[in-house]
C-alpha cells in the first residue's frame, strides 16, 4: 500500500506535491527532497567545492523551502524556487567566507577535492567510466575557476536547463544582464580551457578548424 | 568512443564560429556529462529531523495491515486445537511410560550433567592457568610501562578525533542560521 504510495508520488506533478505536502503529506515531502537532491547537491558543490559544506548547505535550503512552503507560487517551477533559496544559501555562506568575488582557490588546487568526490567512478554508467576521467576532470577543474557567479549562471542554464526568466529569477538580475553573463560565462570557460590545454588556443584552433564546419557556420542563421 | 571530447570539439568550433545556438547546445550536451553529486545516505531523513518533520520510512517489506490480522487468526485457531488435544496426548504419552523409566531417564540425565560439569571445569582451569602465565608478565615493570603509555597514548588519540568529529554531522543536526 504504502510502497505504490511512493510509486504514485513519484510520478506526480510539482505543484501537486507540494499542495499534498500542505496537506499534511510526509511522502509528499520525501518525494520533494528525492526529486531534487541531487541537482541541488551539484550546483551547491560546484559552487563551495566542498562536499560536507554542500550537503549542510543543500540541507538548509530544503529546511527554508519546507518551512516557507505556502510562499511557493505554484505556477512557477518548483526546481527553480528551489535553485533560488539554493543560490541565496550559497551566496550567504561564500560572503561569510569572502570569497565571492575572487576566485575559490589557488590555480593548480582548483577543484581537486570536490572532483574525487563528484566523479566516485562506480556512481558513473560504465560507459562514462570507461571515457574521458580526464577530460572531465580538466572541465570540472576549468569550471572551479571561474568566477563563482559566471561558474552558477552557467550551471543553471546549460546543467539543469533553466530558461532566462528562471535564470532570471534565481539570480535577481534583469533579462540583459542574464545574456551578457551567459555570453561572458561561455568566453570564461573557453579560456580556462586554453589555459588548462584542453582547447588548442584562437589562431591554432583555427588552423585545425576544418573547412566544411566553416561552410556550416555561415549557413547559420544569425542569433 | 570518445562522445565527450567529440561535444567538446563541436562546442569550441561552435564557439569560434559565434554559432550561439550551437554553441549552447554543445554546451548543455557537455556538462551533462559531468557526474551529478549526491548527498550521503539518510540526507532525507536528515532534512525531515531538521525540519521538525515526522519521519516517513520506505515500506519495503511492510505487509498490508489485514495480511498481519489473518495471520493471528490463524495462529491463535491452531493453538486452540492443539489445548483440546492436549490432556489426551498426556494420558497417551503416560500409557505408555513405566516408573522405572522415568527414574532410569532422571539418572541418566545426571550423570551427563556431572559429566559436563567436569570438562566445563578442566577448561577452566587451563584458562586459569593461562592467566596467571599473562599476569606475571605484563605485570613485569617494563612491559607494564609501556602497557599503561600504549593506554595513555590512545585514549588521548581518540580524544582528540572526537573532538575532530564536528557536531554538525550529526543526523540531529538542524541549522540555527
Amino acid at each position: 500500500m504504502r510502497r505504490s504510495a511512493t510509486r504514485e508520488t513519484a510520478t506526480i506533478r510539482d505543484a501537486e506535491l507540494v499542495r499534498r505536502a500542505l496537506a499534511g503529506s510526509g511522502e509528499a515531502y520525501r518525494e520533494i527532497v528525492r526529486r531534487f537532491e541531487r541537482p541541488v547537491m551539484s550546483l551547491i558543490v560546484r559552487m563551495v567545492r566542498d562536499p560536507a559544506t554542500a550537503e549542510d548547505l543543500a540541507q538548509e535550503t530544503f529546511v527554508k523551502a519546507f518551512r516557507n512552503l505556502r510562499r511557493y507560487d505554484p505556477r512557477r517551477k518548483l526546481a527553480s524556487w528551489l535553485f533560488k533559496i539554493a543560490h541565496n544559501a550559497t551566496l550567504d555562506h561564500l560572503r561569510k567566507k569572502s570569497l565571492d568575488t575572487v576566485p575559490l582557490e589557488p590555480a593548480d588546487a582548483a577543484g581537486e577535492g570536490s572532483w574525487e568526490v563528484l566523479s566516485a567512478p562506480a556512481a558513473w554508467a560504465p560507459d562514462r567510466r570507461a571515457e574521458s576521467a580526464e577530460l572531465l576532470a580538466g572541465l570540472d577543474r576549468a569550471l572551479a575557476r571561474m568566477r563563482p557567479n559566471y561558474r552558477e549562471i552557467l550551471l543553471l542554464r546549460f546543467r539543469e536547463g533553466l530558461a532566462y526568466r528562471d535564470l532570471a529569477e534565481v539570480m535577481e538580475l534583469p533579462m540583459g544582464t542574464v545574456k551578457i553573463q551567459l555570453h561572458r560565462a561561455r568566453k570564461q570557460l573557453l579560456h580556462e580551457l586554453e589555459k588548462l590545454g584542453l582547447a588548442p588556443a584562437g589562431a591554432e584552433a583555427a588552423k585545425q578548424e576544418p573547412a566544411t564546419s566553416r561552410r556550416v557556420a555561415t549557413k547559420e542563421s544569425p542569433e | 568512443m570518445r562522445q565527450a571530447h567529440t561535444i567538446l570539439r563541436r562546442w569550441l568550433a561552435a564557439e569560434r564560429r559565434g554559432g550561439a545556438a550551437a554553441s549552447e547546445r554543445a554546451l548543455a550536451e557537455l556538462l551533462a556529462w559531468l557526474p551529478e553529486a549526491r548527498p550521503r545516505p539518510g540526507f532525507g531523513d536528515r532534512v525531515m529531523a531538521a525540519a521538525g518533520l515526522p519521519p516517513t520510512y520506505s515500506a519495503v517489506a511492510a505487509p498490508p495491515i489485514w495480511l498481519g490480522r489473518a495471520l493471528v487468526a490463524v495462529c491463535l485457531l491452531l493453538t486452540a486445537v492443539a489445548v483440546a488435544y492436549l490432556p489426551a496426548l498426556a494420558m497417551l504419552v503416560a500409557r505408555q511410560l513405566t516408573l522405572a523409566d522415568v527414574l532410569s531417564a532422571m539418572a541418566q540425565s545426571l550423570t551427563a550433567a556431572i559429566d559436563y560439569l567436569a570438562a566445563a571445569m578442566a577448561i577452566g582451569k587451563t584458562f586459569a592457568a593461562l592467566y596467571e602465565a599473562m599476569l606475571r608478565v605484563v605485570t613485569a615493570p617494563p612491559l607494564a610501562l609501556a602497557w599503561l603509555s600504549t593506554l595513555v597514548f590512545s585514549t588521548l588519540t581518540l580524544r582528540w578525533l572526537a573532538r575532530l568529529l564536528s557536531p554538525q554531522r550529526s543526523p540531529r543536526y538542524v541549522p540555527t542560521h
